[in-house]
């Protein structure tokens, strides 16, 4: 029975739900490294990247409950500032002649950019969460819309750091296959621990029932605040990743359409767990590129008086995918439990006595 | 002085459509408790009518400006029949992620149907002339937005206080089962509610698309993200805290672009939402919201 | 042929059972208590009867009508409503707004100017408050307006859940004498109070719950005269 207490440490948890989802994403990376072309790597290393984002996502979504659509504002101060931190100095002294000379030197290695989108995005996140943590859920959400625009609107205008609504073009190709995995497991680390952590734990309750929660002493808005400052840094790592795997990007691709696809695969798989966020990725990734691919096989064709062009069919599918998963089942298809979860239920069904219900996880119980 | 006069009417018409805009989100909001963020596409289908019949009919004002109201009203009403309903009743985040996603179906559609493209819309040139008031320059146009938009809000009120369905609806943002409890039919309310905000939003969007001149896929976009943090500013829900957050943004956004050093002008936007967010900062239930809780 | 009848209801909240096979039945003209210690399923027993609670068994008949798998909006229609417990009246409204409403389920609409007429005179205070917002009124006065507002729809069978709940003594004598003259105007009356004795003393039969099942019927005499038993099984001491 001294197992049985292992098992439901946060830490152990963490460990067996990770590996559960880590070892299908290698399995994924090396099979396409090995038996497959650059279009198809290309798609892993996107998908790969997406992840990261949703998983971050689901680090304040997942377990707050409060919806963002400002999270690929995060993701737009992470491609920028890494970029400016890790760009030859030459190009940067082309691109962008009005670039303060410091930054301008700068030719700092891929992970101590990094390092520097964590900083700022926190920053970033920090201003923009402590006016959120104290409105209500529903006003949260409609105001994180504000973090989109205003960072969007920021970006365009300061052109001379960022060339404005021009392509932003000489960002190095840091992004290859290997680091984006190592990125995307590392982040589903950190989304799952935080998750079976205490405050993740005490914030999941307070999806549940807010007043009870605020009732037995626990402080929702700080939780709140720091799970969004947390999933804030994720995303704008995702940033930094994609804007390395784009190498030439503008503030467009940081806003409505990126930040509703990324939501779809949050959907998809279900917001409140790891493995929704893992699953929806994935599914949602093979979708758009299925349309992709019709979409491209369609152009130009002519049907009586349409002549198709670029139609919009990853849109499509990615509001008709949301409306699917909304009409038909509410919390995705991975619904409220992790995979771990799920697979250990059934593991000690058959351990239990036959009179005894089946064992479901009493936190899991909310509906 | 002139100056000054100048901006006020300018920032009371600016306002004035956020705050059309932003009531019609709080009215539905409060019988419903969904966010809609389809209500941008309800303002963009009203261009699209406007368009239609300024380009092919050569429509006068009047007609242009019933069709538009007409075709948002519609729109409102098709929507919540055939999108929303199969969710109502549900988690507010179903709700959010369904109107979302259709919001950005439908701008797919206008884009594949019609054109990525804007679209010019005509109006006589009488609008857009402007009238010496007392040595001030007023725009028609403004002015003529500050009437539609006071109209429109008196209108409400009268319907809202005088109306039994108006008062059906003020009971059911209140107490949404003991509303049916006095006969008050569910369908009914939210019927009304989507009407309405189709109505404000096929006003603001006429008056919109007859400043910008033209319409595009996205045009209900903007105005509506701002609409929605006017409404949260004002107190999420209030119908009056709606209005007067509009107009409030409305006010900032023109002091910001008439004051701000011509450097910083691209930032207005970012700049008016931020001092908003600031000022939720130290009323975080909104200027006129009360704390309640939607249970 | 009773006013109502309800058969073997079930009424259930998730995975919990609130009411289990509850029958009961109301004549016309009667005043019909349900008593029972807090969390017997008494409440639920009345919502669900007004198609607000989920029941998952069981038939209630209006008037010769099957009512179940209407919402209330219609049930209320066929001339049954509830005053719902903690009074419920829309705060922000004013009290003349809240009887316009109590007269939406009327077919005809023409007289509710009437009605209202009658209810201010019936509720002296109401006409005196009648343009206040209704959230500004005591606990008392609020309770004169839940009633008043269901009696706006002429309703054949009032049902009130715990009336004098949380009253000052003079408003529960005042709610208690109303309901008398209440059925002296032909209301019939299904009762739901913790105030056992004064229920008692007005009505004229009762049933008991406890844990959601129904456990003692009779008229009010006899259930009056088990008293002592009743008290120790329902919890009670002095009330």
């Amino acid at each position: 029975m001294g197992g049985r207490v292992d098992l439901d440490s946060p830490w152990w948890r963490t460990v067996v739900g990770s590996t559960m989802l880590a070892v299908p994403l290698i399995v994924l990376a090396l099979l396409v490294e090995l038996f497959m072309g650059a279009t198809e790597e290309q798609v892993a290393v996107n998908f790969f990247i997406s992840l990261v984002a949703v998983v971050g996502f689901g680090v304040y979504s997942g377990n707050s409950g409060i919806m963002s659509f400002g999270h690929v504002a995060f993701m737009g101060i992470g491609a920028y500032v890494s970029a400016l931190l890790t760009m030859p100095a030459a190009i940067k002294a082309t691109a962008l002649p009005n670039l303060a000379p410091w930054v301008q030197q700068l030719e700092l290695p891929f992970v101590l950019g990094l390092v520097g989108v964590a900083i700022v995005v926190a920053i970033v996140a920090l201003l923009f969460g402590i006016p959120f943590a104290r409105l209500s859920v529903e006003s949260t959400s409609v105001a994180s819309f504000a973090v989109l625009l205003i960072v969007y609107v920021v970006l365009v205008a300061s052109a001379d750091v960022t060339r404005g609504s021009q392509t932003f073009y000489g960002v190095p190709p840091d992004a290859s296959l290997p680091v984006v995995v190592v990125a995307a497991i590392g982040a589903v680390l950190v989304a799952r621990f935080f998750r079976e952590s205490t405050p993740g734990l005490r914030l999941r309750a307070s999806r549940e029932d807010e007043l009870a929660s605020r009732s037995m002493g626990v402080n929702v808005p700080w939780l709140r605040l720091w799970s969004w400052v947390l999933s804030a840094v994720i995303a704008g790592l995702a940033g930094a990743l994609l804007g390395a795997n784009l190498t030439a990007f503008s503030p467009k691709q940081f806003y409505f359409t990126l930040q509703f696809t990324l939501l779809a695969m949050l959907v998809v798989g279900g917001t409140s767990t790891v493995s929704g966020a893992v699953g929806g990725t994935f599914l949602v990734s093979l979708l758009l590129e299925a349309a992709r691919r019709i979409e491209a096989a369609l152009y130009g064709v002519v049907i009586g008086p349409i002549h198709l062009q670029a139609f919009g069919l990853q849109t499509l599918t990615l509001g008709l995918v949301i409306l699917v998963v909304m009409y038909r089942l509410r919390d995705g298809l991975f619904g409220l439990r992790e995979l771990d979860e799920v697979v250990l239920a059934w593991w000690h069904r058959p351990r239990s006595t036959p009179s005894a219900p089946p064992t479901t996880p009493a936190d899991q119980a909310g509906d | 002085m002139d100056l000054v006069a100048q901006q006020f009417i300018n920032a009371l018409s600016l306002g004035g459509i956020y705050a059309l805009l932003a009531l019609g989100l709080a009215i539905v909001f409060s019988v419903m408790g969904m966010v809609n963020w389809a209500h941008g596409e309800i303002m963009t289908l009203s261009g699209y009518a406007m368009w239609m019949v300024t380009s092919q009919l050569h429509a006068p004002i009047v007609v242009t400006f019933l069709v538009a109201v007409g075709t948002g009203l519609v729109a409102a009403l098709a929507m919540e029949r055939i999108a929303f309903r199969p969710v109502r009743g549900s988690s507010q985040v179903t709700m959010m992620f369904t109107s979302f996603a259709l919001s950005i179906t439908l701008q797919v559609i206008f884009q594949d149907l019609i054109s990525p493209r804007p679209r010019g819309v005509q109006l006589p040139a009488a609008l857009s002339q402007v009238i010496p008031v007392f040595g001030l320059r007023i725009g028609i146009i403004q002015v003529t937005a500050f009437i539609l938009v006071l109209l429109s809000l008196g209108l409400l009120t009268l319907f809202l206080r005088r109306t039994t369905i108006g008062i059906s609806m003020r009971a059911a943002s209140e107490d949404f089962v003991v509303a049916r409890l006095m006969g008050i039919r569910a369908d009914a309310v939210i019927a009304v509610a989507f009407a309405i905000s189709g109505i404000l939003a096929g006003v603001a969007g006429f008056l919109w698309v007859a400043q910008h001149g033209s319409v595009q896929p996205t045009t209900g976009l903007t105005p509506v993200i701002k609409a929605f943090i006017a409404a949260v500013f004002g107190g999420f829900g209030s119908l009056p805290g709606a209005v007067l957050g509009g107009f409030v943004l409305g006010f900032i956004e023109i002091m910001l672009q008439a004051w701000l050093p011509q450097a910083a002008l691209p930032y207005t936007d970012a700049l008016s939402v931020g001092i908003v967010i600031l000022i939720l900062l130290w009323r975080p239930n909104g200027l006129l919201g009360t704390v309640t809780d939607r249970a | 042929m009773p006013l109502l009848s309800v058969e073997h209801l079930d009424v259930t909240y998730g995975a919990i059972r609130a009411v289990r096979d509850v029958s009961l039945s109301v004549e016309p003209g009667e005043i019909v208590a349900i008593l029972g210690a807090n969390g017997a399923g008494k409440s639920s027993t009345l919502n669900a009867i007004m198609g607000l609670a989920p029941k998952t068994g069981g038939r209630v008949v209006f008037d010769g009508d099957e009512v179940q798998g209407l919402g209330p909006e219609r049930i209320v229609r066929r001339g049954m409503t509830l005053t719902p417990e903690g009074r419920r009246i829309f705060p922000k409204l004013t009290v003349e707004e809240n009887l316009t409403l109590g007269a939406i389920p009327l077919r005809d609409r023409s007289h509710a100017a009437g009605l209202r007429a009658g209810m201010f005179e019936r509720f002296p205070i109401l006409r005196q408050r009648r343009a206040q917002a209704a959230g500004t009124l005591s606990g008392g006065e609020q309770q004169q307006l839940a009633i008043a507002r269901s009696l706006m729809c002429e309703p054949r069978l009032l049902m009130l859940d715990e009336p004098s709940l949380g009253l000052a003594p003079r408003f529960v004598d005042l709610i208690f004498d109303l309901l008398v003259a209440l059925r002296g105007d032909g209301v019939t009356i299904l009762l739901v109070e913790q105030n056992v004795d004064r229920t008692l003393s007005i009505g004229d039969r009762g049933y008991v719950l406890a844990s959601g099942e129904l456990r003692l019927s009779g008229s009010a005499d006899d259930l009056r005269r088990s008293t002592g038993v009743e008290r120790a099984y329902l919890g009670i001491g002095a009330d």
